[in-house]
Formats: C-alpha cells, structure tokens, sequence
C-alpha cells in the first residue's frame, strides 16, 4: 500500500518539529559533549590540538537527515536503519571537516575583503546543507526513482528497458 | 612475461576504472549528483567573487530585504520601523544579515537546477522561477520570525532554527521539484523526453 503525498507531507512536518524541538531543547548539549569526546582524540591524534571544538549551528544538518530517512515510504528497516548509521557517521565526519576548516581558516575579514576564508568557508556550508540530501537521496536511490517514475514515466521506462513497473520501485 | 602480465593488469585495472567512470556517467541519478556538487563548487566559487566585484553588494541586499519586510508589514500596523539593516516591531528588534537574504538556498537551488539535464530554457526558467520564489518565502520566514519574536519571545530560537536549517533542504527541494514538475515536465527538448 502506498501513502499518500499529503500524508507524507503531514509526516514530514509532524517529525522535522519534533526532532527540532528536542534538537534545540536537548540535542545541541548532548551532541557537543558526545561530539567533543570523540574530536578531541582524533585532532590531536592528527597534530590538530590548537583546534577548539565548540557548537556549531551547522550540526543540525543531523535533523533533516532523520526527518527524511524516517518518513520515506518504502524502506526496508534493515536499509532504513543502517542507512541511517551510516548518514549519521558520514555527517559526524562532515562536523569534524567544518570544525577543522574553521580552526585552520582566519576568521571571514581578518585578511582584508579579499582573503579565501570567505569562500572555502561558503563552500564548506554550502556542502554541510546539501550533505543531508545528497546521503538521503542515495541510500533512498530506489525511493527517488519512484518520484522519477512519477515525474517522467516514458524516459525512466525506456532508460530501465521497461523492466521495472512504478510499483516497483515506489 | 612478467612485465606483460604487469600490463595486463594494469589495463584490466584502467579499464575497471573507465567502465567505473562510464557507469556512473550513464546513470542520470549519479550523474547528477556529480554534477550537482561540481556545480555547487562552482557557484561557491563564484559568489565570493561576486561580494568583492560589488563590494556593497551584501549591505544592499540586507536592507532591501529588510526594507520589503517593512513594507509588507506597514499596512497591518503602524509599530513598525526601518532603518538600513535594523528591522523593529513594537519592542523586538532584527537584524537581518547575509545568511537572511536566503542567498545559501539560492546558490544550492542554482546547482540543483543546472546539474539537472533539462534544456537551456528550462533552466533559465528555473532560475527566474525558482530565485525570487525562495526569496519571497525567505521574506514571509523573516515576517512570521518578526512577530513571533514580539508575541512569543520564548518560541523564537527554536522557529529561527526550525525554519532556517531544518526547513532548508525541504523548502529547496520542494523548488526544485515544482520546477521539474510546472517547466521541465512540459518542455519537450529537456533530456528525459528526448531519451
């Protein structure tokens, strides 16, 4: 049986407030002291000890991660549960990269307007937001050509040979 | 013999690598996801040029965005003042900065919208679609921030954070898709009716 996109819809909104919420209420402290215990040993396993490890706001990349993994139709729990490890492991590896490039990157200003602390900290942004869906859209690949499907019927099934039905892959 | 055996492994390795490379080119999802990041790389690139080509650049849009929110709001109350960046309702004040003006959402609906194989068209349409429809629901989340900022102060951080960031990838991807949906779905020389 498949929802409905409404119903998805209201899913999607009921979850990403909640994990919010418990984000903002909660999970900011206890993700810094998680975070901290396991970035400190590593920076300075790498010779990084100057880098201070504080809260970023960028940390909450976490939440929309949860919110699509958990109310995609159609996953197993299986892919579903180790894909979710698996993008939770890949975005804490991206707060340790934004963490790093912040210590190593003068503050955007301090070297003059045009300096690259600016850009490669843009770029490190840029790539923090987008991580989410990019982790999402490929362990929910199968999910995505259903919204193909959807979109553009007659190329998906030319493309796939028309082997697959929409069914299929909803 | 040993030489050759070495060469033939390294071209059955060169050529794993190439049919590697040829299936991820073939395939239009991870296609687009290369594309999509070279994209993002670029336009991440390219805005800081930008800021120091048009140094004012920021400072404009900051107020402009500030001075649309004012106006909107104007006719519903009179305890609402503008001056440059500052925004005041009754006592509550913001501050609208760069990360406001919703230009982070632009530049990564601007990747998604260029790495996707639709026609020239399509994508100029997507861009003079999409860019001032993230701007208009970035000034209605500025709007509803303003005043739930003066009627419920304590609900603030968490709208600030829930509309910001863990709305963004959606509000993007719901952009992007009513693009691919209204424009490429109905544009007969976009990629996927040609194939």
């Amino acid at each position: 049986m498949t929802r409905s996109p409404y119903r998805i819809a209201l899913e999607l909104i009921v979850v990403s407030v909640a994990l919010s919420w418990l984000w903002t209420s909660y999970g900011t402290g206890a993700y810094l002291q998680f975070f901290g215990r396991l970035a400190r040993p590593f920076f300075n396993a790498i010779g990084q000890d100057h880098i201070v490890i504080a809260f970023r706001e960028r940390f909450i990349n976490l939440v929309p991660f949860l919110v699509l993994m958990a109310v995609t139709p159609g996953l197993s729990l299986r892919r579903r549960s180790l894909g979710t490890l698996l993008g939770l492991f890949v975005l804490f590896c991206g707060h340790l990269a934004l963490t790093w490039l912040a210590g190593i990157t003068p503050r955007p200003g301090s070297g003059g307007f045009r300096d690259n602390a600016f850009t490669i900290r843009l770029i490190a942004n840029l790539a923090s937001d987008s991580l989410p869906f990019l982790i999402w859209a490929t362990i929910a690949a199968r999910q995505v050509r259903g919204l193909a499907f959807w979109l553009f019927p007659e190329f998906v099934a030319q493309s796939n040979g028309d082997r697959e039905s929409p069914d299929d892959s909803a | 013999m040993r030489t050759s055996d070495h060469d033939d492994t390294d071209d059955s390795r060169s050529s794993g690598r190439g049919a590697a490379a040829r299936g991820i080119w073939h395939s239009p999802f991870r296609r687009f996801v290369l594309l999509f990041c070279l994209y993002l790389g670029a336009v991440g690139l390219a805005y800081p040029e930008l800021r120091n080509q048009a140094p004012g650049f920021v400072q404009w849009a900051s107020e402009e965005t500030s001075w649309v929110v004012y106006q909107m709001m104007l006719p519903f109350t009179s305890e609402v003042s503008q001056s440059g960046k500052l925004l005041s309702f009754h006592s509550f004040s913001v501050s609208i900065i760069e990360e406001c003006i919703g230009v982070y959402e632009m530049l990564i609906f601007g990747a998604g919208v260029l790495a996707f194989p639709a026609s020239a068209r399509s994508r100029a349409l997507g861009l003079l679609m999409g860019l001032p429809l993230l701007y208009a629901i970035n000034v209605a989340r500025i709007l509803m921030l303003v005043v739930v900022g003066y009627y419920a102060p304590e609900y603030f951080d968490f709208m600030h954070l829930y509309f910001w960031q863990a709305t963004l990838i959606l509000m993007i991807t719901g952009v992007w898709l009513l693009w691919l949906y209204v424009i490429v779905r109905n544009d007969p020389k976009s990629l996927p009716h040609r194939a």
